[in-house]
């Protein structure tokens, strides 16, 4: 491949096939996106605790145009903010550099993902202005709302909505082939699969996973453009369709695809774990053999989502017992996290802080999760302020706390320089404390009774107490909102005024921290070889207290040779 | 992968054989549309779906842990079919003649 040749503006940094700008491309976009879901947030929480008042920024929100602010808040979040960021951008960033290789496996394709990409976020965000709204069905999209034009007032929204989704669909694809061929091809000499990174892992098994749940997502979504507008009926019981089918599809997608998220959060985790509690993973290869049991178990627990919509009663109980099966292996995987910090010499920086609230906050996410996987109790809480803060305490844990965790651990490989630790540190706190104050009212409104898809809770008797709960939550997220200040100015001050950071701040192992931060195209100034596992911190002996993969063994022969002298 | 010498597959009888298949099928359909016959025209489809596979989509010539991907996608899609019988269609009570 060809190295260092002067490139115009637009082949250097638009029409890139360098997997490097590409990640950046998809993190800078996933923040942008970020932020528009986190206007949307706030917008709701808004009219959730003063409805019907006008909302600084945005004016009084109209039933029908609430539809559409949720709807838009969970589809941007997870499709637009979570996959590019942690899936395409830390993706791209680090499979091609923890294995060696000089690029992904295939360029241009690469290239191809990321445009693709970009042109559903112009058709999600055109979604917005067209006559109608943006989709107002939730971010589920679910049939008969979704399905006819007069069941929710929008018509080219919700068109445009499938289409922009069908559209990522396809960029995240083409994104998975690579990063699936890059990480098992494009290995260095010398790293078994059994070598390779935590991370490299579980984007591999987040990419196959995504590859093979897709389909019958597509599938179910053609169907749906079709029965609003060629007047089929595979929704429709008039018809003889069933929307009951949609659900099917959609969760049967729906659910490996929150551990399409989750997985590259878990090794983003693995890598700052190690290289702040200077330990070896504890139980490698038990983690990698139980994120291939829980992507394997994922395809076999979706209908927990539906245990309230006329779902066969027989299926209630098997989907019960996979449910609750699946939280094993994730259990087993987050306590090999924490004993690996047993007896650590833990070196608090902020990436190390977010991967640790990380844990702890993912841990209320995941057991309340156990408790909505029951049938009988899903039945009370289903839909309710329970169940959203439930997935908020997974997936804000997952897209932002692993993200900012990332992002402070990896900015070197992407900027050259260190952020600064200071202003990182009140971005944590402020995120830390506004997060929880956000969400833990929302269980206890839930517990109320209060529906996620109702505009104004206080048209509700019992729901008027917990007004008070509802203007708390709504602080929080303006609280959180007001704590990204600080990151968004630290990240781009510190592209220029940041600390230079040379190769290996952190002293850590794995391959990307051998070259140069920025790597320079083609990423390797040598070819690089992998002379042990990924993880080898504090060997015992003398000596620094960690051994990178590419540091070629010391010359030990001659000491070994001297003691083996005096021993014979 | 390992041998890049040819190993083509005859693209056009492939082809034809496909193209006679369907015709087959269509034919059948015409004829009746009765258990038996709609059975037929499913095993027709899949003998076109693994020629498909094979053939134009290169599984042949591709290395095992592709084809251990597409067999993972078929074990995927016989648990969505499964999981899916109960509702869609068994549709107890849903409709009549059910
Ligand atoms: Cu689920």
């Amino acid at each position: 491949m060809s190295h260092g040749e002067p490139e115009s503006f637009v082949r250097k940094y638009i029409f890139s096939v360098d997997h490097k700008v590409i990640a950046k491309q998809y993190m800078i976009t996933g923040l942008f996106m970020a932020l528009l879901g986190g206007f949307l947030a706030y917008a709701l929480r808004s009219q959730l605790a003063w409805p019907g008042d006008s909302i600084v920024g945005l004016g009084v929100i109209a039933p029908h145009a609430y539809n559409s602010v949720v709807t838009l808040h969970g589809t941007i979040m997870v499709f637009w903010v979570a996959m590019p960021i942690l899936v395409a951008g830390f993706g791209n960033l680090l499979v091609p550099l923890m294995v060696g290789a000089e690029d992904m496996a295939f360029p241009r394709l690469n290239m191809l993902s990321y445009w693709v990409f970009f042109l559903s976020t112009i058709v999600i965000i055109a979604s917005f202005f067209v006559p109608g709204g943006a989709a107002g069905g939730g971010w589920t999209a679910y049939p008969p709302l979704s399905g006819t034009v007069h069941a929710s007032g929008v018509n080219w929204g919700m068109n445009l909505w499938i289409l922009a989704v069908a559209l990522e669909f396809v960029a995240f694809l083409i994104g998975g082939i690579n990063i699936i061929t890059t990480g098992i091809n494009m290995r260095v000499p010398g790293m078994s699969m059994w070598d390779l990174p935590l991370f490299v892992w579980e984007e591999l098994i987040a990419s196959i996973v995504f590859l093979l749940a897709v389909g019958p997502l597509i599938a179910g979504a053609v169907m749906l453009l079709l029965d609003r507008s060629f007047g089929t009926g595979f929704y429709a019981p008039s018809a003889g369709g069933d929307p009951l089918l949609f659900q099917h599809l959609f969760w049967f997608f729906g659910h490996p695809e929150v551990y399409v998220l989750l997985l590259p959060a878990l090794g983003i985790m693995g890598e700052v774990l190690c290289a702040f509690s200077r330990k070896t993973i504890f139980g490698y290869r038990t983690i990698v053999w139980s994120v291939i049991s829980a992507g394997l178990l994922s395809f076999v627990v979706w209908a927990h989502h539906q245990f309230v919509s006329g779902l066969d009663p027989r299926l209630a109980f098997p989907f019960s017992v996979t449910t609750i099966l699946i939280s094993v292996p994730f259990a087993v995987h987050l306590f090999a996290f924490i004993a690996t910090l047993y007896k650590a010499s833990i070196r608090f920086t902020v990436a190390m802080a977010f991967t640790l609230a990380m844990i702890a906050l993912f841990m209320i996410g995941g057991v309340t999760g156990v408790i909505n996987g029951s049938a009988a109790a899903d039945i009370f809480i289903h839909d309710t302020y329970f169940v959203v803060a439930h997935f908020h305490y997974t997936l804000v844990p997952i897209v932002f706390f692993a993200t900012f965790s990332g992002i402070y651990f990896w900015y070197p490989k992407l900027f050259g320089r260190l952020m600064n630790e200071g202003l990182g540190w009140v971005h944590f706190a402020g995120t830390f404390f506004f997060f929880n104050l956000t969400f833990i009212p929302q269980f206890a409104l839930g517990l109320m009774g209060h529906h996620r898809r109702i505009a104004n809770p206080q048209i509700f008797e019992f729901l008027r107490d917990g007004q008070g709960l509802q203007v708390l939550s709504t602080i929080g997220v303006i609280g959180l909102l007001a704590a990204q200040v600080p990151f968004v100015y630290n990240f781009f001050a510190s592209m220029v005024r940041g600390k230079p950071a040379g190769r290996n701040p952190w002293e850590a192992t794995t391959l990307e921290w051998a070259t140069a931060s920025p790597p320079p195209h083609g990423n390797f100034d040598e070819p690089q070889t992998a002379y042990r596992g990924p993880y080898v911190y504090s060997p015992p002996g003398e000596g620094p207290d960690w051994i990178p993969q590419f540091e070629p063994p010391a010359e030990a022969l001659e000491p070994d040779t001297a003691i083996s002298e005096t021993a014979s | 992968m390992s041998e890049t010498t040819e190993h083509r597959s005859n693209y056009f009888m492939v082809f034809g054989i496909l193209v006679a298949a369907l015709a087959i099928s269509l034919a059948l359909a015409a004829v009746s549309t009765g258990p038996i016959v709609v059975a037929a025209i499913f095993a027709i489809a899949t003998v076109k779906a693994y020629l498909v596979l094979t053939h134009f989509i290169h599984l042949n010539v591709e290395p095992r842990f592709i084809k251990v991907l597409v067999i993972g996608l078929l074990a995927v899609l016989t648990v969505l079919y499964i999981g899916l019988v109960p509702d869609i269609v068994w549709v107890f009570g849903r409709m009549e003649g059910a």
